[in-house]
């Protein structure tokens, strides 16, 4: 699977593989999103593909395709009027709006790349996610155990019983 | 050749390992130490982060999630588990959020409370003298409870309090807490905490985490100024021709010093503060003209001399607040003309600023007659300063107005869309409130203030 970056023959382009062996190749800059990637080019060049155990090619191509969106925001084209803030935010929008279980991945491969305005904008996404959820729910989604007896979970439904008003 | 591929490994993976590590310090202790070393073996030896979907997030990337929610919404989802329910009372936790939310995450203003305490005496149905509280049925099942510590006063009041969000434009309801029974009104706020009177003494509290400080009872309490940096507040009451003391919660002590100028009356209610300096709306007794007078807190805790506002001769003044707004002192003055040849008594509603090195008022603006309209009537009006706003509040009708102020002159006044349904609310003559106020202050709440 090849990621297109924009053609620009000058870059300098990066081999990155999946955790399911799966070959991406971006523009340097679209890897310089990365700060844990930034540093590894930084150290030992582009002429070595960068295995990426921890995060699968699903999973991968989409923090590509926010890492492209948001390379490309930062070049400046004479012929192409520059990207609004709003057109950005819109973008975002649509880039969180996915599947629970996919964010949840997500946060996890921005973590681990250290891209820190994806990871700002997933837990967002996850934090609005939440709103309204039941407990019950949100042990679901983020994968945490129940850990109160029915006592102890009672005693705090009733201190918290207002904030549901 | 194909080189070889260059596996990254936990060793290489500076930047988010430092991540890791201010978040090890944000988890609080205590919890799931176990699990979260087992976790991270489990992540060397297969790092797959499909492997994680079982084991849940690092504590790190929760806390960053959490860390942006409300206090409202945070407290609905502590009964998920131990380590969530451990969160809202866990420093580095809240402050993590301060720094993701900003120190004013939201402001709610009007706030209502009202409380179902109930006096020691109560008259039955019957007509007759009840000696307990036990021989009445509790309104609400948690409303009174004894305290561990016996004594005269160990009865306790639920406070119950509704806050409107403005930016989210609806009620919100607050975190209700307890206080001695004997404590009957809400006096003012800063910065998350409340002063509440009661028979025989202050109470300066954080609702939101219900720590509290008793204090003995002072008449006129004119301001509390908090200091969040250092955790400390300072409360000042001060009346015409008393001796103005000082409390300071850091040494614990009241200090007296000062007194307004005998020839001046202090109007009794909240003063403004602004840079160290306390301002009040007073009235010099011999002409009757009303005016702003000031006390410097921090040095020379002296009153200064009345700064009149600037009356026509044929004006009277009804009634006048003075309040801070973005570092400035503004005064909201309602004022009748006498009525003339040119026509009948007419009402109006000017904003002044005071250019506090000249000691001269400017004028900001005079509220039109639609936005006066809208207000019904000014009768028991407030006004109180509201994100980047002046909120000008009719307590009885609920009628807001904003005005939006640049350079110190209003640009603009638009009508605040309060949910009126409150109103009903509020009339409702079933609801056992046997102390309920409109309050003149905004509310912002803050978990790291303690007393």
């Amino acid at each position: 699977m090849h990621f297109q970056g924009s053609p620009n023959m000058a870059e300098k382009r990066v081999k990155l593989i999946s955790s399911d062996n799966d070959e991406f190749e971006v523009d340097e800059a679209v890897a310089f999103e990365s700060e844990t990637l930034r540093n590894m080019i930084q150290d030992t060049g582009t002429n070595v593909p960068i295995s990426i155990p921890n995060v699968s090619s699903d999973i991968l191509a989409k923090v590509l395709e926010y890492c492209s969106y948001h390379a490309e925001t930062m070049e400046t084209h004479d012929d192409k009027p520059p990207i609004t803030d709003a057109q950005i935010r819109e973008w975002d929008a649509d880039f969180v709006d996915v599947h629970p279980a996919t964010l949840y991945s997500l946060i996890l491969a921005a973590n681990y790349l250290n891209i820190k305005n994806l990871l700002d904008l997933i837990c967002q996404a996850v934090a609005n996610n939440i709103r309204g959820k039941t407990a019950v729910e949100i042990r679901k989604i983020l994968h945490i155990q129940d850990d109160f007896t029915y006592e102890e979970e009672m005693e705090i439904r009733r201190e918290t019983k207002w904030a549901f008003d | 050749m194909k080189p070889q591929p260059f596996v990254m490994t936990q060793a290489i993976l500076q930047p988010s390992d430092k991540l890791e590590t201010e978040a090890v310090e944000v988890s609080p202790p205590g919890h799931d130490n176990a699990q979260e070393g087992a976790a991270k073996t489990d992540l060397k030896r297969d790092s797959s982060i499909s492997e994680r979907a079982t084991l849940g997030l690092p504590k790190h990337l929760e806390d960053l999630i959490l860390a942006r929610l409300s206090i409202s919404e945070l407290s609905r989802v502590l009964c998920v588990c131990k380590r969530w329910n451990s969160l809202i009372t866990h420093p580095p936790f809240l402050t993590l959020r301060q720094v993701i939310q900003g120190p004013h995450e939201a402001t709610f203003f009007p706030v209502v409370f009202w409380n179902d305490g109930k006096p020691k005496l109560r008259i039955s149905r019957s007509g007759s003298k009840l000696e307990s509280n036990e021989d009445l049925e509790p309104i609400y099942p948690t409303s009174t409870s004894a305290s561990a510590n016996s004594g005269h006063d160990h009865e306790r009041a639920t406070w119950s309090w509704l806050g409107y969000d403005s930016s989210r434009r609806k009620w919100q309801a607050m975190k209700p807490f307890i206080t001695p029974i004997h404590v009957k009104n809400v006096i003012t706020s800063s910065k998350g905490l409340l002063c509440l009177r009661g028979e025989n003494s202050l109470l300066v509290l954080n609702p939101m985490t219900g720590s509290q400080r008793e204090l003995p009872l002072k008449e006129n309490v004119v301001q509390l100024v908090v200091d969040a940096e250092s955790n400390s507040f300072q409360l000042i009451c001060a009346a015409s021709r008393k001796r103005t003391k000082v409390y300071d919660s850091q040494t614990g002590v009241w200090t007296k010093r000062g007194r307004p100028l005998p020839n001046l009356a202090l109007a009794n209610h909240i003063g403004a503060y602004c840079d160290d300096v306390l301002y009040c709306v007073a009235r010099e007794e011999r002409s009757g003209m009303w005016g702003v007078t000031s006390y410097d807190v921090k040095d020379t805790r002296a009153w200064g001399n009345i700064i009149f506002f600037p009356l026509q001769t044929c004006e009277t003044c009804l009634k006048a607040k003075v309040i801070q707004f973005g570092g400035e002192i503004f005064a909201l003055v309602e004022k009748e003309n006498d009525e003339d040849d040119i026509g009948p008594r007419m009402k109006s509603l000017s904003l002044w600023k005071l250019e506090r090195t000249s000691l001269k008022w400017r004028s900001a603006g005079i509220m039109p007659t639609h936005s006066r309209q809208h207000l019904v009537n000014l009768d028991d009006f407030d006004c109180v300063a509201l994100n980047d706003r002046i909120c000008v509040l009719n307590k009885s009708t609920f009628k807001a107005v904003l005005c939006f102020i640049s350079d110190g002159v209003v640009k603009s006044w638009e009508q605040f869309p309060l949910d009126s349904s409150m109103l009903t609310f509020l009339s409702d003559t079933d609801k056992p409130f046997v102390e309920r106020s409109i309050v003149q202050f905004a509310f912002e709440p803050n978990l790291l203030m303690s007393l």
